[in-house]
């Protein structure tokens, strides 16, 4: 295959459209820089031709390099006739067989093959997931199409593994003009497990619908805005202090309770050494109690506290939450 | 009146029955069912939209990134089908009291209309509306059935997997079933609808047999999050047409919506309802708090959870069976204020909770019994 010599300024860099043959994330240069400055570069990149102006196939960061080095020109590969398809499917086996691909690299592959072939699923599905290790599902697909969308500082979490697809996809459904604050709120400033961000997003948007108020009013009023903002606290106090706040506002009643019920429990549970759990969501009318105990002197002394809870009523203030959330409506 | 303005009205009404009244922009057929009699009239009445043989209505999922650009295509198409296997099922039973005698006709999968809270969503591989077009499978099922149950009352409902008239235009499926129940001594109909989609039943002889029932929610939860259906003015006024022509019309509060405007909205709503229907002919009537199963409330949160459904308001619970309700005092509140304001227009009416816990029921119950 000849190789020619092209000029770097003849190759599109940073125009619309520059990326579309590379999957490669991020985009820099990095130690390639040093290295070629050391040793040189050792082999040749792939161009391909559209409109008369060559497009990186292969070698981005080699190009990135070299232009950061002000060279001129660069040895490359030029696939003249070939097809657009052809040359992503180039792109992506070479890819594929250096290194595997990160989450942002994979989105990449997925958006250029959606783009190609018109947002063909099935395709998708059959001929790319398999490729890149995905599951071959419409919403594994849907997925990895949203997270390009997303605030360019996700995609370098996402592709430092700091932040899994999942955990973004939750916020597919904002629009896009609410992602950047929503996930900077919720994935920047925040560090939420997989379970803890689920919960967040879901107490977050329903108190925008109850509110009937945009995610960025919600985001700026005093109260979170305060606690996102606290620089005196670290990000896990952080997050589990904003989890907890949204907790309280998506389930006023359902807080009042929970709080009503740990009063009522908190003195019985200290003197008995047993714990007194209230059924999910207060659902159900019946709660359940479980002891730790390791000599009879400690059964004694949790017996003697249950018998008192008894004589005092607590048992029948923990059934009369249970029945009716201790909330009596009015006639 | 101008030419130009009498067309403009005439395209405007054109349009509005189209929303309200389902036609497809695509006809999907299974190769064995074109020669059925419904299919052949179905696709006569559309014969300028694409018709499309296939060979499994049940692999018919589309193709399309965006659950919601996914859906609004499957929903503007229309399958003909052939069902095999089950075509009447009885109804397992309610959250935790059994429900002997009551079952669901298959007539078909799936609803053009676009309701939030829907299970077949969570429940359904696709939700391409499917009509099928073996109706005489249906019919000798449903004496089978009635024969098997001679000694006892049983109903059929025709809603439950599909509105129950969201079709009638285009299949006059109510004919053959009103006209069938209307000669059983035991068994009786319930179709159950969101549209106001009446207009063959008004002539049919129904004989008391047939239930005709509607699913009522105040407008606000209407516009927000039962697309596509006829308004709440409009089930209103086809309720009462029903009930001026004999037929006994349930009323179905279910799923009753939270909002933070709730007590006025159903109370309006039900001021509404019983000034244009009689509540002494009223047949019976329902009421079921919002649930949702994990996967339909994953459906709703990924199709609406940045876009503020009022489904997401309320304070979701998860209860015993898995479902999220709404937190128990809530829903009792809500149920207490309900019959309550029933209870001041239809005092004598029969009214039950569906898939409720027993809790609830006891608590709703105990408050009836004490305000006697």
């Amino acid at each position: 295959m000849r190789i020619e010599n092209i000029a770097i300024n003849d190759i599109a860099i940073d125009t619309p459209g520059w990326d579309q043959f590379v999957f490669t994330y991020p985009l820099k240069a990095g130690k390639l820089i040093a290295a070629i400055q050391t040793v040189g570069l050792q082999q040749p990149v792939t161009l391909a031709v559209v409109e008369n102006r060559f497009y990186i196939v292969l070698g981005v960061k080699r190009v990135l390099a070299c232009r950061e080095l002000s060279r001129s020109e660069i040895p490359a590969i030029i696939r003249r006739t070939d097809s657009a398809e052809a040359v992503l499917w180039l792109s992506l086996h070479e890819k594929i067989s250096a290194a595997p691909l990160n989450v942002m690299e994979k989105s990449r592959v997925i958006v250029r093959f959606s783009e190609l072939w018109q947002n063909d699923l099935a395709a998708l599905r059959e001929k790319i997931c398999p490729l890149l290790e995905l599951p071959p599902t419409i919403e594994s697909i849907e997925t990895y199409l949203f997270l390009t969308k997303l605030p360019e500082r996700l995609h370098i979490k996402l592709a430092a593994g700091e932040l899994t697809p999942v955990h973004v996809a939750l916020l597919s459904s904002f629009r896009h003009d609410e992602l950047e604050p929503v996930a900077e709120a919720f994935f920047v400033k925040c560090q939420p497990s997989m379970q803890e961000a689920r919960e967040m997003i879901e107490n977050f948007s329903s108190v925008c619908a109850r509110e009937e108020c945009r995610p960025g009013e919600l985001l700026a009023s005093d109260k979170l805005n305060a606690l996102l903002n606290d620089s005196a606290i670290t990000t896990r106090e952080r997050t589990a202090k904003v989890r907890e706040w949204l907790h309280t506002q998506r389930f006023p009643l359902l807080s009042k309770t929970e709080k009503a019920f740990r009063a009522l429990v908190a003195s019985l549970e200290k003197k008995s050494g047993i714990s007194i759990h209230p059924p999910r969501g207060f659902e159900g009318d019946t709660c359940q109690v479980s002891m730790k105990l390791s000599n009879e002197a400690e059964v004694e002394k949790a017996a003697a506290a249950l018998r008192q809870s008894l004589a005092d009523k607590t048992w029948g203030k923990i059934f009369a939450l249970l029945r009716d959330g201790g909330f009596e409506s009015p006639e | 009146m101008s030419r130009s303005k009498s067309t403009a009205r005439e395209q405007r009404k054109q349009i509005d029955y189209q929303m309200k009244h389902f036609s497809p922009q695509q006809i999907f057929i299974e190769r064995r069912a074109k020669d059925f009699p419904m299919a052949q009239e179905v696709l006569s009445r559309f014969s300028n939209v694409p018709q499309i043989e296939i060979d499994n209505y049940q692999t018919m999922g589309a193709e399309i990134p965006g659950i919601n650009a996914r859906l609004r295509d499957e929903k503007s198409s229309l399958i003909l089908a052939v069902k095999d296997g089950e075509l009447v099922r009885e109804v397992d039973r309610d959250l935790f009291r059994p429900t002997p005698g009551q079952f669901y006709i298959i007539h078909s999968l799936g609803c053009p209309f676009d309701c939030e809270y829907c299970f077949l969503y969570d429940y359904l591989d696709h939700q391409r509306p499917t009509i099928f077009v073996n109706l005489e499978d249906i019919f000798s099922r449903l004496r089978e059935i009635i024969a098997e149950h001679a000694s006892s009352p049983i109903v059929f409902h025709a809603g439950e997997f599909s509105d129950a008239l969201a079709y009638d235009h285009i299949t006059n499926l109510s004919e053959p079933l009103v006209n069938f129940f209307a000669g059983q001594t035991h068994a009786r109909l319930e179709l159950r609808t969101k549209s106001d989609n009446v207009a063959n039943l008004l002539d049919l002889n129904h004989n008391g047999n047939t239930v005709v029932s509607w699913t009522f929610n105040p407008e606000e939860v209407v516009r927000r999050s039962e697309h596509l259906t006829a308004t709440l003015d409009e089930r209103i006024a086809a309720a009462a047409r029903c009930q001026d022509t004999g037929y006994p019309v349930g009323l179905r509060f279910d799923p009753i919506v939270w909002t933070p405007a709730w007590q006025e909205n159903y109370r309006e709503m039900i001021e509404k309802i019983f000034d244009a229907l009689d509540a002494k002919k009223t047949f019976d009537i329902s009421l079921g708090m919002f649930r949702a199963t994990p996967g339909l409330k994953s459906v709703i949160q990924s199709r609406f959870g940045g876009r503020r459904s009022i489904l997401l308001g309320g304070e979701l619970v998860q209860s015993g069976d898995g479902k999220y309700r709404y937190f128990k005092p809530i829903r009792i509140e809500m149920y207490r204020a309900l019959i309550g304001w029933i209870r001041e227009r239809a005092p004598q009416v029969k009214i039950e909770l569906c898939m409720e816990t027993p809790e609830v029921e006891e608590q709703v119950a105990s408050r009836q019994v004490a305000s006697l």
